[in-house]
């Protein structure tokens, strides 16, 4: 029988962790100074992350390890940030057959038949295995990577009960371990009911790429121009690319038609989306080498990822966090400075006392502020709710204008109808957007200012310190409540995406896509409306229709509400626990500086001041290199 | 209680295995530092294997890619894997016929040939001490680990850090990464 070894994820620790480890077995029996590991620095260059770990040596050294490990973390979450790109079309367009293709093996199920039933993230891992996670995102099975794994989970094995979990397939794959990447294989689009379409959308959402796969058999239907404006386009999803499959299926001298029809469809439509074919393709005369082979598809993606603004936005997130914390720092060991001067032990002991109840008191405001924020939150709901009443109102008054002054009312319904709720709704979406940021901007700024006030009504010695040493010109303990770069643009187009994608299953339903109407409680078009109806007298008829429009847009409205007041209420969680680690950032530090001012030696006075003066510098450093962001970020937005 | 392990004497062991004689590793080919790996709970060791060419020359003796590996479990010294990596997709653009690198690599040369072997000594101390550790039979603190991190990275060839990598990301992670390679596709 084999031995179990002590601690079966030893390798996988960094030294840091380790430390610890050995620490509680009591090997060394002292506390010792780490040294922070240094994982790829993939999405910050290398100046940033020098600077990160000369910050990070810093904070070690003048015995802050919370701190340190703190920069630590938000390195390793820039660095490690996957770059996420989905493969999304409709059913059977060859979205899994493109993903073998691209990694070269077969290891995900293909057939004739629509076959991916579930989410399909794929992630780089050199222990390959599938991992089964239910729906509240819970792991619950593992299994080997073969073909025989995925026999319970395709389309046909559902029997018309749908899976709602997710599945993970971890491989080996030199593309996506040194580009940090990640597959997401979807479902075929035409192929979901509404749960999952919105789950889609919802993992959409939290894209940074897509690939569009269609078919050269039935290249680039109205649905799937649809699909692109309603669920990628809307959703602002920075990167996308069109690839077209089963070119070998139509005969070599029709090809090169099929992908100009793709090419001009694009235009015409106005989306600018470049196209692809990642097989080798024999063509009869013209030929399209330059966008052909799968090479050219990854080096689209290559592009992505080295996007410039995709890793600004990475360097100034992590940069902003880590001037936060090395100001908490500067000022806390301010403070051990200043009480260690203070050589009357009666007095020293009176000021470390009165600190320690400043601390508590602070504690109880940020309480305080915590609930406060979360009144405003629900303020800024209501705010929306009673906005989309008044929206409901409208919208449904001008339908039903609009059905009395129509000639051809059966026409007007199934066709027209459609058409103007999404328009509606699309503009409602825009309106309700636009009121949700700036209430959102409103509250985040009251309480950027409330939580500096704290700040400054509590730490009364740093105020000296800025006249003094002129350490804290740039502090702005606010800073982390901003919306991280990072998410700002996502959660941004949250709110309002939920009301769009609510009016693109309008229109999916009404032209008989989508069959959701029934689960959405909405009836359009001639799905409620009998022949017979259609055949009453021309007044009954509007009647009946304004009845229905009363009763269908405000429901319409009230689901895509629910969804948009979800999403509110996360942006609002958000703030609240970035103000929450910067809380926490600015009691650890206060309460190490009480802490040590106990164990101070005679002596240290000099090394705090040349510590204080090391910090200053690195700040210097971290705020030229963020100028230098700034620069370059408003150079090519100018470009 | 386990036995104590000593990795020198696995060295030794390995060469008259059975298995691994038949497993016809070229003569030439020597073990390089080994990897370690948790399987299952279970800890292993991986040798991999390598070839060195000498060309008369000071410094200058040829380093070639990693071509074979043996795994082994512990204590038991149960060979239960070996690899020709040639035939590993990952690797399926390297030439194995090519040489690499060169022995002794920059970190090395400043030491002569006893200080040289301290070292190695002293590496081979550290990996006794974290597989014993592992299998419960002693401590291997936090300074024990810096020190084994310092000396892989003295003394491995650069050139093979990639390899290292590839067969195994959560040992070169703790071990043999120095955090300043850039990277991107």
């Amino acid at each position: 029988m084999a031995y179990k070894v002590k601690d079966p994820e030893f390798f996988k620790k960094r030294l840091k962790e380790a430390d610890q480890t050995t620490e509680e077995e009591g090997a060394s029996g002292e506390k010792e100074k780490t040294t922070p590991f240094r994982a790829k620095p993939l999405n910050i260059s290398t100046a940033v992350d020098s600077v990160l770990t000369d910050t990070i040596k810093l904070l070690y050294e003048v015995e802050y390890a919370k701190m340190a490990e703190e920069i630590e973390k938000l390195r390793e979450n820039a660095v490690r940030e996957r770059f996420t790109i989905a493969v999304v079309g409709e059913f059977s367009r060859g979205k899994t057959t493109f993903l073998n293709q691209l990694f070269e093996r077969e290891f995900l199920p293909v057939s004739n038949l629509p076959t991916t039933a579930v989410l399909t993230r794929i992630r780089h891992d050199s222990d390959e295995k599938i991992e089964v996670f239910d729906e509240k995102n819970k792991k619950n099975q593992e299994r080997e990577l073969s073909m025989e794994s995925w026999e319970d989970l395709t389309v046909q094995n559902f029997g018309g009960e749908d899976f709602d979990g997710e599945v993970l397939v971890k491989i080996h794959s030199e593309l996506l371990l040194h580009s940090n990447l990640e597959f997401i294989d979807t479902p075929g689009a035409g192929d979901l009911d509404e749960t999952r379409a919105k789950g889609i959308g919802d993992v959409l959402l939290g894209c940074d790429g897509a690939v569009i796969v269609i078919s050269a058999t039935s290249p680039l239907s109205l649905s799937e121009k649809l699909f692109i404006e309603e669920r990628l386009i809307a959703r602002k999803l920075p990167f996308l690319l069109l690839i077209i499959t089963k070119l070998d299926m139509i005969p070599p001298e029709e090809r090169a038609g099929v992908v100009q029809y793709v090419v001009n469809k694009l235009k015409q439509w106005k989306l600018d989306i470049p196209v692809y074919i990642p097989y080798d393709i024999e063509w009869s005369e013209t030929t399209y080498d330059n966008i052909t082979g799968m090479d050219k598809v990854k080096g689209e993606f290559a592009r992505w990822i080295a996007n410039p603004l995709r890793m600004a936005l990475h360097e100034t997130w992590v940069m902003e966090k880590t001037l936060d914390i090395v100001n908490h720092v500067s000022s806390s060991l301010t403070e051990r400075k200043l009480l260690a001067e203070e050589r009357d032990q009666a007095k020293q002991e009176a000021l470390i006392s009165e600190k320690k109840q400043k601390l508590a008191r602070a504690q109880l405001v940020w309480g305080d502020l915590r609930i406060q924020m979360q009144r405003k939150c629900t303020e800024c709901c209501k705010l929306l709710l009673s906005q989309a009443d008044v929206y409901a109102a409208a919208i449904t008054e001008r339908l039903q204008y609009e059905v009395s002054h129509a000639n051809h009312l059966e026409k007007w319904w199934t066709e027209d109808f459609p058409y103007r709720v999404k328009i509606e709704l699309t503009n409602m979406a825009v309106g309700i957007n636009s009121a949700a940021l700036s209430q959102i901007e409103n509250d985040a700024r009251w309480y950027r200012a409330k939580i500096k006030q704290t700040f400054q009504s509590y730490i009364l010695y740093q105020r000296q310190a800025i006249v003094d040493k002129t350490l804290f010109g740039n502090f702005d303990p606010g800073r982390d409540i901003e919306f991280e770069n990072l998410d700002r643009q996502r959660t941004a187009f949250k709110i309002g995406s939920a009301v769009l994608s609510i009016s693109g299953c309008a229109l999916f339903s009404a032209l008989g896509f989508l069959p959701i109407a029934a689960t959405m409680g909405v009836g359009t078009g001639a799905a409620i409306f009998s022949e017979k109806f259609f055949g009453r007298k021309i007044e009954a008829q509007r009647e009946e229709l304004k009845k229905e429009i009363a009763r269908c847009v405000p429901l319409f409205i009230r689901n895509s509400m629910e969804e948009s007041e979800r999403r509110l209420e996360a942006v609002y969680r958000n703030m609240i626990d970035e103000a929450h680690k910067s809380e926490q950032a600015w009691l650890n530090a206060q309460q190490a500086s009480i802490d040590n001012i106990c164990i101070q030696k005679d002596g240290q006075n000099a090394k705090i001041q040349e510590f204080l003066a090391k910090l200053q510098w690195q700040t210097d450093t971290i705020q030229s290199l963020l100028i230098q962001e700034d620069k370059d970020e408003s150079e090519s937005y100018h470009e | 209680m386990v036995r104590t392990v000593s990795i020198e004497r696995i060295k030794k062991n390995l060469k008259t295995n059975g298995f691994f004689l038949n497993c016809k590793i070229p003569i030439g080919y020597t073990a390089g530092f080994p990897i370690l790996q948790v399987r299952n709970e279970s800890l292993c060791i991986l040798f991999p294997y390598l070839k060195y060419q000498t060309t008369g020359e000071i410094d200058r003796t040829l380093v070639f890619p990693v071509r074979y590996g043996i795994l082994m479990e512990l204590p038991t010294e149960k060979i239960i894997g070996f690899e020709d990596y040639e035939y590993r997709e990952i690797f399926k653009n390297i030439d194995f016929n090519k040489p690499v690198g060169f022995f002794r690599h920059d970190a090395v040369k400043k030491y002569n040939r006893e200080q040289y072997k301290t070292l190695y000594d002293e590496l081979m101390k550290e990996y006794d001490k974290v597989i014993n550790a592992l299998l419960g039979n002693g401590n291997y603190s936090f300074d024990d680990e810096r020190r084994m991190r310092e000396l892989l990275q003295i003394l491995i060839e650069p050139s093979l850090l990639s390899v290292y990598q590839a067969i195994d990301m959560d040992f070169y992670y703790k071990y043999l990464s120095k955090g300043d390679e850039s990277y991107g596709i």
